[in-house]
C-alpha cells in the first residue's frame, strides 16, 4: 500500500431513485416508488502515489461518485475503498461553507475540517486571503459571494491545506482566466511536490496540463484507460 | 477525538463549531446573550401567576425559575441538534470527521448559556441569602447528568432525522408534552398517584429535583426514581451512539 495511493477493489454504488408521482388528489398526496439505480458498477482502480489522473465521460456517468467515495464521503454499497494519507476535495463548490458567516470565519472552518491545526491557519490566513483575492468581500458572509468568490476562498484554503490526495471536479471552472492560471499553477506545483491529484472533468486544458492518464467512465463503469492525449482524441471523437 | 488514518487532532474544531453556535444565534440582537435569561424571566413571570391560583409552593416563583432553566437548555438544545445534520450538510459533503461533532457543538453552546444562567441564579440568591451553600452543591450532579442525557438524546434524534425527515416535526410536538410531563410547574407530591410512572419515566425528573434541591433547600428526590431515570437516560444515550453508528456513514445518500 505504500506505493499506492487510492485502491478501489471491485467498488459499486447503488442509489435509490425516488419516484414522486401525483395522485389523483392532486399535488399533495404522492405515490413514492423506489428503483435501484447503481452509480458504480465493479470498479477496480489503483492510483499510484503521486500520480495525476483523469475521469472523462458524460453527465451521470459516475464521475462525482467515484470522487465521493474516493473522498470517504460516501460508502460504497459493495467493495472497498482504501486511501493513503490525507484527502482533500473541491468536489462541491458551497461545501464546507456556511453561509452567513464571513469569509475569514469561513477559512478557520474549511481549514479545521481538512484538518489543519487552528495555529497553522491562523499563520497562513493571510497567505490564504491574498491568493482568494476577493477584496473587502473576506469579511461579508459567504452568502453575498458569487460562484466565482467561493471557488476563490476555497480553492485558497486547500491551497494550503498541504494535502496527500487532492480531488478536484468541474467547479473549476468557474474561476475567471486569471484564477484558472493561479489554480492550475498551484496544482502543477503540488504535482511536483508528489501530491496525487484526481481531477473528474470534461475540461481539456485542465486535463492536458495536470493528467498524465485518464480513465473514461460510461454508465458507472471503466470503459477505457490511456495516456492523456490519446484518450481525450477518443472522447472527442466520441461525443 | 482523532482520525486514526492522519492523526488529526479535532478538538479545534469543536471548539470553533461551539463559538460560532454561540455569536451567530444573538448576531444582530441589541441585548444578545440577556435573552437566556430574559425568556425564563418572562416565562416564569407568566406561569407563575397564572399557576400560582392552582400549585401552593413555598417561594414559588424560584421553584419555576430553578427547573425552567434546566428546561430551556433541554428544549433549545433537542430543537436545535434535531435538524443539525441535515442543516449542516454542506460541512458533511466537505470532508470526513467526527460527524458527532455537530450535534455535540450545538448542545455544549447551550451548556454554556446554562452555566452562566445558573451562575447569575446563584449570586442573586447569594446577595438575597434565599439559599444556602450547602444545598448548592446539588447543581453540579444535576448539570452532568443534564447534559448526558441530553447528548444522547441529541445525537439519537438528529441521527434518525436525516433518514426519516418526521423526527423534526415529532420533536416539536414531544417537547410540549414534555414540558408538562415534568415536575417545573408543580411539586411531585400533587401528581395523582397513578401517573407517578411518567416521572419515573421521564429521565428528566430527578435533574430537576435536584435543582429544586439545589435553590430551594427542599426537594422531592426519590432514589427509586432516580434510578429509573438512570435507565432510561442510559437506554437513551446508549440507542443515540448506536443509531448514528450506523447511520453516520450514510448522511450524504440520505439527504
Amino acid at each position: 500500500m505504500d506505493k499506492i495511493s487510492i485502491k478501489l477493489t471491485n467498488v459499486s454504488k447503488m442509489y435509490y431513485l425516488r419516484e414522486e408521482k401525483a395522485t389523483l388528489s392532486g399535488s399533495f398526496l404522492t405515490r413514492i416508488t423506489t428503483s435501484d439505480f447503481w452509480a458504480l458498477k465493479n470498479v477496480d482502480l489503483e492510483v499510484k502515489k503521486g500520480e495525476q489522473l483523469g475521469i472523462i465521460g458524460p453527465n451521470g456517468s459516475g464521475k462525482t461518485t467515484l470522487l465521493q467515495l474516493m473522498a470517504g464521503i460516501i460508502v460504497p454499497t459493495k467493495g472497498q475503498v482504501e486511501t493513503n494519507g490525507k484527502v482533500v476535495s473541491i468536489i462541491d463548490l458551497s461545501a464546507g461553507f456556511q453561509p452567513e458567516l464571513s469569509g475569514r470565519e469561513n477559512v478557520m472552518i474549511n481549514g479545521l475540517l481538512l484538518g489543519l491545526g487552528k495555529a497553522r491557519i491562523e499563520a497562513s490566513m493571510n497567505k490564504i486571503i491574498k491568493f482568494a483575492d476577493i477584496g473587502k468581500f473576506i469579511d461579508s458572509p459567504v452568502y453575498t459571494y458569487s460562484a466565482g468568490m467561493q471557488l476563490r476562498l476555497g480553492f485558497g484554503v486547500v491551497a494550503y491545506s498541504n494535502p496527500d490526495i487532492l480531488l478536484v471536479d468541474e467547479s473549476i471552472a468557474v474561476g475567471d482566466r486569471e484564477f484558472r492560471e493561479k489554480s492550475l499553477n498551484k496544482m502543477s506545483e503540488f504535482a511536483k511536490k508528489g501530491v496525487t491529484i484526481v481531477v473528474a472533468s470534461h475540461l481539456v486544458f485542465l486535463l492536458k496540463r495536470i493528467c498524465k492518464r485518464i480513465i473514461r467512465l460510461d454508465k458507472g463503469k471503466i470503459v477505457s484507460s490511456g495516456p492523456t492525449n490519446k484518450m481525450i482524441k477518443e472522447y472527442e471523437d466520441l461525443y | 477525538m482523532k482520525n486514526k488514518k492522519t492523526g488529526v487532532n479535532y478538538w479545534d474544531f469543536l471548539v470553533v463549531m461551539t463559538s460560532k453556535e454561540l455569536r451567530s444565534r444573538y448576531r444582530r440582537t441589541e441585548f444578545g446573550f440577556w435573552w437566556m435569561i430574559i425568556n425564563p424571566l418572562v416565562q416564569m413571570a407568566v406561569l407563575g401567576v397564572i399557576f400560582s391560583a392552582f400549585v401552593k409552593v413555598d417561594n414559588y416563583f424560584l421553584f419555576i425559575f430553578s427547573g425552567l432553566v434546566i428546561w430551556q437548555f433541554f428544549s433549545v438544545s433537542l430543537s436545535k441538534a434535531t435538524s443539525s445534520f441535515v442543516n449542516n450538510i454542506s460541512l458533511i459533503k466537505k470532508a470526513v470527521f467526527p460527524r458527532e461533532i455537530i450535534p455535540v457543538s450545538i448542545v455544549l453552546a447551550n451548556f454554556i448559556q446554562l452555566l452562566v444562567a445558573e451562575a447569575i441564579l446563584i449570586v442573586f440568591l447569594t446577595l438575597t441569602g434565599l439559599s444556602s451553600f450547602g444545598s448548592l452543591l446539588w447543581i453540579l450532579p444535576a448539570l452532568v447528568w443534564l447534559l448526558v442525557v441530553t447528548l444522547g438524546i441529541s445525537l439519537l434524534l438528529s441521527s434518525l432525522n436525516v433518514r426519516y425527515r418526521d423526527i423534526n416535526f415529532f420533536t416539536q410536538a414531544l417537547l410540549v408534552i414534555w414540558f408538562y410531563a415534568t415536575p417545573i410547574l408543580y411539586p411531585v407530591s400533587l401528581l395523582p398517584p397513578g401517573l407517578e410512572w411518567v416521572l419515573n419515566l421521564n429521565p428528566l425528573s430527578s435533574i430537576v429535583e435536584m435543582g429544586h434541591l439545589a435553590f430551594l433547600g427542599s426537594g422531592e428526590l426519590d432514589l427509586v426514581r432516580a434510578t429509573f431515570n438512570l435507565v432510561v437516560g442510559g437506554v437513551l444515550l446508549t440507542g443515540g451512539v448506536v443509531i448514528f453508528n450506523k447511520f453516520k456513514n450514510m448522511f450524504v445518500d440520505w439527504y
